[in-house]
């Protein structure tokens, strides 16, 4: 590294005239975590590895769904309607619930990095304010996981199109775009579960471990606990993250389980607002680390 | 202008900081000494709202810091915590930062060109010496050309170079008249950089003033050193009133330390005599007296 010469006269020349003057705005907040975001190798090989992981799992259900119509001897041509759509959504949703962990883990990085790496103190001395970087940060992440959320979805019904043509015609039926759109709406509404979480917690560790508790953990313990036979339980059950999951990426269709499309809906984006607002009380009241 | 009224922070029981109150000028260097957990960097982080003090307030140009409009042009801040995430490189970091107050590329440029950083900008902060964390530190604290700078132990890890360097922007920042506050435990340091001084101890201010009343305060002495160095005492305190003589430590009777007069005159009397001289240096009386002496009682871990 070579050391600066200091000297009066290169200061001068620096200090001077350096365009508009300095203003904080929400919209330069947006950008400066978006900076924050692009730049950590982590997240793009994170957001890579979901990308190929979800194709992988598109591909094998693709492939496997073929195979059993050709064994039940079925002909896919002559493949009713409501197959034809299920189909579709199978082979590029049918993994949502388990990328979930990805994209809850995800969230929990974009907030757990900044304490544990200390970056937190540049980032709230240079926004004292607190709630533009929290929204902003909130806003990015939502951002890059519905994209990658829709890009991921779009590869799966590419696959499935590609081994099974006739399902083509399903494709901009109301059943699978609503599928399509819960599984998405699904999937970031888990991202910023992970980050409001990660916000109270402000620990890499204890988010992830929440989430995958939430995300898997939990289903478990409430299938033992639905042996005993109290009527809640299964209700309970239905509203948790991963099997609001299942019925959203199911789409809205008459078949559709309890609690229903529009319903699970709602219970998922409660999922996220409400550990969101815990972060923000947090990130708001406590001292900065 | 940086003022601090009956400033207190808790943490749990501790107090960190207790009832402080300070007035930091602009066009000086003021520098913030006292020992570890003294309350330096808690008042730092205090006057930036990273803590929020439990009473008391703290203002910056009359202002609380998280009402600013545009808080990085008013205040720079370099904490002693490393603030950056080590994947990213050090442009990143000073983009991101520069961004949420829509400071241009070109000063993010200037930032690093000014501190030294060409080399190393676009590599990841993670493989970074101590010394050029430091250096990315202070770039992003001069990122929006602030009014006021607050730093931690800016010469913490850096080579003798880059000490003269700090010391000369500090007092190049100092005199275009903005605020600097810089926090050290070195007392060497702070008489070489700073104008005034805040001792602070256990979270109290032991001391707050000019550096000058720090350094020679009564306190300057003369060591003498000379094979007649008895016959030259006697001779020094003929006819002089006021004078304090003490042999030196080393107890062979060749030399002794005098208060009272200037080596000039000490040397003048030896030339005036033919007494040969060894040594004739002028002691100052140092920080490091005056530091010890102030914060002998509030030493939160004393020695021993």
């Amino acid at each position: 590294m070579t050391s600066a010469q200091y000297s009066p006269e290169t200061a001068r020349q620096t200090f001077a005239g350096t365009g508009r003057a300095p203003r904080l705005s929400f919209g330069g907040v947006v950008k400066s975590e978006r900076i924050k975001l692009s730049s950590l190798r982590s997240i793009r090989i994170t957001l890579l590895i979901t990308l190929l992981a979800s194709a992988g799992l598109s591909l094998l259900s693709a492939w496997a769904m073929k195979s059993s119509y050709s064994y039940e001897g079925l002909d896919p041509a002559a493949l009713p309607v409501d197959a034809l759509q299920s189909y579709l959504l199978t082979v590029s949703t049918f993994a949502s619930p388990f990328l979930a962990l990805i994209f809850g883990v995800l969230g929990v990085f974009v907030i757990s990095s900044e304490y544990s790496s200390g970056m937190i103190l540049s980032s709230l001395a240079a926004v004292p304010r607190r709630t533009p970087m929290y929204f902003g940060k909130a806003l990015v992440l939502a951002v890059i996981a519905a994209v990658t959320a829709l890009v991921l979805v779009a590869i799966g019904l590419a696959i499935g199109i590609a081994f099974l043509p006739p399902a083509a015609a399903q494709l901009f039926s109301a059943t699978v775009l609503t599928g399509a759109l819960g599984a998405i709406v699904y999937l970031v509404c888990i991202s910023l579960l992970g980050f409001g979480f990660a916000a109270v917690l402000r620990s890499t560790a204890g988010g992830i471990s929440l989430v995958a508790g939430l995300i898997f953990v939990l289903p478990i313990g409430l299938q033992f606990l639905s042996m005993t036979g109290w009527e809640w339980v299964p209700t309970v059950a239905q509203y948790l993250p991963m099997s609001l999951g299942s019925t959203l990426s199911m789409g809205d269709t008459a078949m559709s389980v309890d609690p229903g499309y529009w319903v699970g809906m709602l219970a998922i984006v409660l999922w996220a607002a409400v550990p969101t607002a815990l972060g923000l009380v947090v990130l708001k009241a406590r001292d900065a680390k | 202008m940086i003022e601090a009224r009956g400033l207190t922070k808790h943490y749990g029981v501790k107090k960190a900081v207790d009832n402080v109150s300070f007035t930091i000028k602009p066009g000086q260097v003021t520098g913030f000494l006292g020992p570890n957990g003294a309350g330096k960097s808690t008042s730092m982080r205090l006057m930036v709202g990273l803590d929020k003090p439990s009473a008391g307030t703290v203002t910056v140009n009359g202002e609380r810091y998280s009402g600013l409009r545009a808080p990085l042009a008013e205040i720079g801040v370099l904490l002693d915590a490393k603030g950056v995430h080590p994947g990213r490189s050090a442009r990143s970091h000073l983009r991101a930062l520069a961004a949420t107050h829509g400071i241009s590329d070109k000063r993010v440029n200037e930032v690093i060109e000014l501190t030294g950083l060409e080399s190393v900008a676009n590599k990841r902060v993670g493989g970074f010496s101590l010394g050029m964390g430091q250096r990315l530190g202070i770039a992003a604290a001069l990122l929006g050309d602030p009014k006021v700078l607050i730093l931690d132990e800016p010469v913490n890890g850096l080579d003798p170079d880059g000490v003269l360097w700090v010391r000369n922007l500090l007092r190049h920042l100092a005199s275009q008249g903005r605020t600097v506050l810089l926090s050290s435990h070195l007392m060497s340091e702070m008489a070489q950089t700073a104008d005034h001084v805040i001792v602070l101890g256990r979270g109290r201010v032991v001391a707050d003033a000019p550096i000058s009343d720090f350094v020679g305060n009564g306190t300057a002495r003369v060591t003498v050193r000379s094979p007649q160095a008895a016959e030259l005492a006697s001779l020094v305190m003929t006819g002089r009133e006021g004078i304090d003589l003490q042999p030196l430590d080393r107890g062979d009777g060749a030399g002794f330390s005098a208060a009272g007069l200037a080596a000039a005159e000490i040397g003048e009397i030896a030339a005036r005599n033919g007494i040969v001289l060894h040594e004739l240096t002028p002691v100052t009386g140092s920080l490091e007296d005056a530091y010890l002496q102030l914060t002998r009682d509030e030493l939160e871990y004393a020695a021993g």
